[in-house]
């Protein structure tokens, strides 16, 4: 049987219709007259049938719009249930007749239970034994109490309490309290924002620019600016200091000067030198030289500069001593621009009558330019590194190099540095390609940046000689004497001085401020006799 | 007469010691003209030998070779070499100055990284191994043996001291504290306790840093006086 289409709407029961009719009514009583067009009338046809055409349809268009924006925010609602009492009341009777023959339209049109397009008839359609005994109620509704539903634990405690504002209220909320704009453009449009709000919502919030800060950060605060400021006036004036510090300076200069040239000038050997039995780290530089082969390749890194060299050439004049007489083949390679020619004034001053030297019977390398990075690339592969030297001749053709490919090939390295970070680079640097350490000779103020070195795990240095305490030690441990033994009393005897000048400095210092804490404050009590 | 240029050197050399000396009197024109003259020499040097030992034997007799269809150098060296120095030199207009940024964030990225690989094997992990077996355990147990209690205790001694010099001055250096409100942050008192203890072994090794400086310039001091003396007594023509 071929089916043919029917118009839902005409197979509606009469007291379907009836009701939705009503409900029609009932809604077009409640919306609001539309405003007077009282003092308007200057307004431009154009806008009068903007808004009169606005009117019509955004009542329509308002309330469809709300139903989709927030169908997907509104809680599912339950169910009806039987034991709950329903609280509307039903319509009348008689507005509501049999539906036997529509009854299978009725089921196709609108279902029984509850779903979540609005139902447009009763939920107890379908259950025509109860109609009179049970009011009408919304197959929807905001409250799950209302409909008896028993609600789960979790779902319970997830739900907003009173306090909490619902959906419409929140947006009545957000929206401007006025209404309608009075004026402008948009006047009489409802939901229309205005502008000075929306320029209101994008000021930022002020903040206070007062700074918190405790006492003590106050006070720390005070003694930093006191500081500046001092700094700042010193540089700003630049007068010398008064006459009395300035004679104070003299007094001690001379008095250091004297306890120096003294000595130096009567050629006095009468100090007596350090036990080398108290640097074992100078014994094992020793050692290890002292039984080095005849003609055993020897790198020394003489990273030294000009304003160091007086004071680190009695350590690597002894040293370098010892490794000549060993008939060792020294090379010399430098990392600082004045290395190399240090090292040849060194030789020249202390070992021109010496064979080897004489001979030219070394290689200087030269100057590594590059830092850091020149001295990996020469530690890891020192043919391959680039070496400066105005010659261009190879450097590793000279006799000295014969069979060095690698830097664990020399029989020792000796780094003769006068600071610790160019003696560190090396260390570092090396820790990998060079497992059993090396050696230095440095200045005394690298010393003591030195000696953790000295005891690491693995040992990365192992032997050092430092200042001219060390030389007078390594002298003393090869039983010859040097410039170390030459500087000896001068340096014993203005490090006395200067340990006395410092001592005597520090009574003067304080008794000063001791001074200054028993004179009596000005319109103060006197504290004193 | 015939000058000898290593007497005037060493004439002029003396010279210059005593006006650097002459520094005890006070500040005075001569000193800072000293000053500025050893300052321009170190430069003028170093730009001497960098220009004799680095640029003339890498970079430009490799191109006069290559010029000279004698290649010394492989050509895809010479170019990056040559590419690099261009970028380095960009760098002398700011105009120009963004097209040595390679070069530079080339320099320093390595050099970044090699002092980072180097401190972390050559410095961080030995003295970790090293403050790890602070109690030499040998030694102690041999001392014990033998009978040698008061060397045994010592190697404690020793041990301890050093744990705790290397904990109190890490803890000194730790700058964590609690909140408490508008309050003054308060370190936890063991750190503090440990930081107060941390501030005698730093002042130590500050006084040992100090000491080596103190020393350093007195040997420098001791070296340039004998080098006056023995310049007075050439020209006074003394033995």
């Amino acid at each position: 049987m071929p089916q043919t289409y029917r118009d839902p709407e005409e197979n509606l029961p009469e007291w379907l219709r009836a009701l939705r009719k009503r409900q029609e009514e009932e809604a077009a009583a409640s919306q609001p007259e539309p405003p007077a067009e009282e003092g308007r009338t200057e307004e431009p046809g154009w806008l009068s049938e903007i808004r009169q055409r606005y009117r019509t349809s955004s009542l329509e268009q308002d309330a469809e719009a709300e139903t989709a924006a927030l169908e997907d925010t509104q809680p599912r609602p339950p169910g009806r249930t039987e034991s709950e009492p329903i609280q509307e009341p039903l319509p009348e009777p008689e507005e509501i007749s049999p539906f036997s023959d529509s009854e299978p339209v009725l089921e196709e049109a609108a279902p029984a239970f509850p779903t979540e397009e609005p139902a447009s008839q009763p939920a107890f359609a379908d259950d025509p034994g109860d109609e009179t005994s049970h009011p009408v109620v919304p197959a929807f509704s905001e409250d799950p109490e209302a409909l008896g539903a028993e609600m789960p634990g979790w779902l319970e405690s997830l739900r907003p309490d009173e306090g909490f504002p619902l959906e419409d209220e929140r947006s009545e909320a957000m929206l401007p309290e006025s209404g309608p704009l009075p004026t402008g453009p948009l006047a009489d449009l409802s939901d229309a924002l205005p502008a000075s709000e929306i320029g209101q919502m994008g000021k930022p919030p002020e903040f206070s620019t007062r700074l918190e800060a405790t006492a003590s950060q106050r006070q720390h605060a005070a003694v930093l600016k006191e500081l500046l400021q001092t700094e700042q006036q010193s540089a700003a004036e630049g007068q010398p200091p008064p006459l009395p510090a300035r004679m104070l300076g003299m007094i001690i200069s001379a008095l250091l000067f004297l306890a120096v040239l003294f000595p130096l000038l009567s050629g006095s050997q009468s100090a007596d030198r350090p036990e080398p039995s108290f640097f074992p780290e100078a014994g094992r530089l020793f050692n290890n030289i002292d039984v080095l082969p005849a003609g055993a390749p020897v790198l020394l890194a003489f990273e030294l500069q000009p304003a160091r060299y007086g004071e680190v050439a009695p350590a690597a004049a002894a040293v370098m001593r010892h490794l000549l007489d060993r008939q060792a083949r020294l090379v010399f390679i430098s990392t600082e621009e004045t290395g190399p020619a240090l090292a040849e004034r060194l030789l020249a001053e202390q070992f021109a009558n010496t064979p080897a030297i004489s001979t030219g019977s070394y290689t200087n390398l030269g100057y590594l330019s590059g830092g850091v990075a020149a001295l990996r690339s020469f530690i890891s592969d020192p043919r391959g590194a680039v070496l400066g030297t105005p010659e261009r001749e190879d450097p590793w053709a000279a006799a000295p190099l014969e069979g060095i490919q690698h830097l664990r090939d020399f029989a020792l390295i000796l780094v003769v540095s006068g600071d610790a970070d160019t003696t560190r680079a090396w260390v570092e640097q090396g820790a990998i390609e060079l497992p059993g350490g090396l050696f230095a000779a440095t200045s005394a103020q690298a010393g003591p940046l030195l000696r953790p070195y000295l005891h690491s795990d693995p040992v990365t240095l192992r032997g050092l000689v430092s200042g001219v305490h060390g030389a007078v030690v390594y002298e003393r441990l090869r039983g010859q004497d040097g410039l170390g033994r030459q500087y000896w009393d001068a340096y014993s005897y203005g490090l006395g001085s200067m340990a006395l000048l410092i001592l005597l400095g520090g009574l003067y210092s304080r008794l000063l401020q001791a001074q200054a804490e028993v004179k009596p404050a000005p319109g103060g009590g006197s504290h004193g006799p | 007469m015939v000058l000898d240029l290593d007497f005037i050197g060493l004439l002029v050399a003396a010279v210059l010691t005593l006006v650097v000396l002459s520094y005890a009197l006070g500040d005075h024109p001569i000193f800072r003209f000293v000053l500025y003259l050893f300052i321009g020499v170190s430069a003028g040097y170093a730009a001497a030998v960098a220009v004799q030992d680095v640029v003339f034997p890498q970079l430009v007799y490799p191109i006069l070779d290559e010029l000279n269809a004698a290649p010394s150098l492989d050509l895809a060296e010479l170019g990056v070499r040559v590419l690099l120095v261009v970028m380095l030199l960009a760098k002398l207009s700011p105009r120009t100055a963004r097209l040595g940024n390679p070069a530079t964030s080339l320099l320093a990225g390595v050099g970044a990284a090699l002092a980072v690989g180097g401190a972390a094997q050559g410095t961080i992990l030995p003295q970790i191994g090293s403050a790890a077996g602070s109690f030499d355990m040998a030694s102690f147990n041999l001392a014990w043996q033998g009978g040698y209690y008061l060397e045994a205790i010592e190697v404690i001694f020793n041990g301890i001291v050093l744990v705790l010099a290397t904990v109190s001055t890490l803890a000194y250096f730790h700058f964590g504290a609690v909140s408490r409100g508008k309050q003054e942050p308060l370190r936890n008192l063991l750190v503090d306790s440990l930081a107060w203890l941390g501030g005698f072994f730093i002042a130590i090794a500050l006084a040992a840093l100090f000491s080596g400086v103190l020393l350093a310039a007195l040997g420098a001091l001791v070296e340039r006086l004998d080098f006056l003396q023995r310049t007075l007594s050439l020209l006074l023509g003394a033995p």
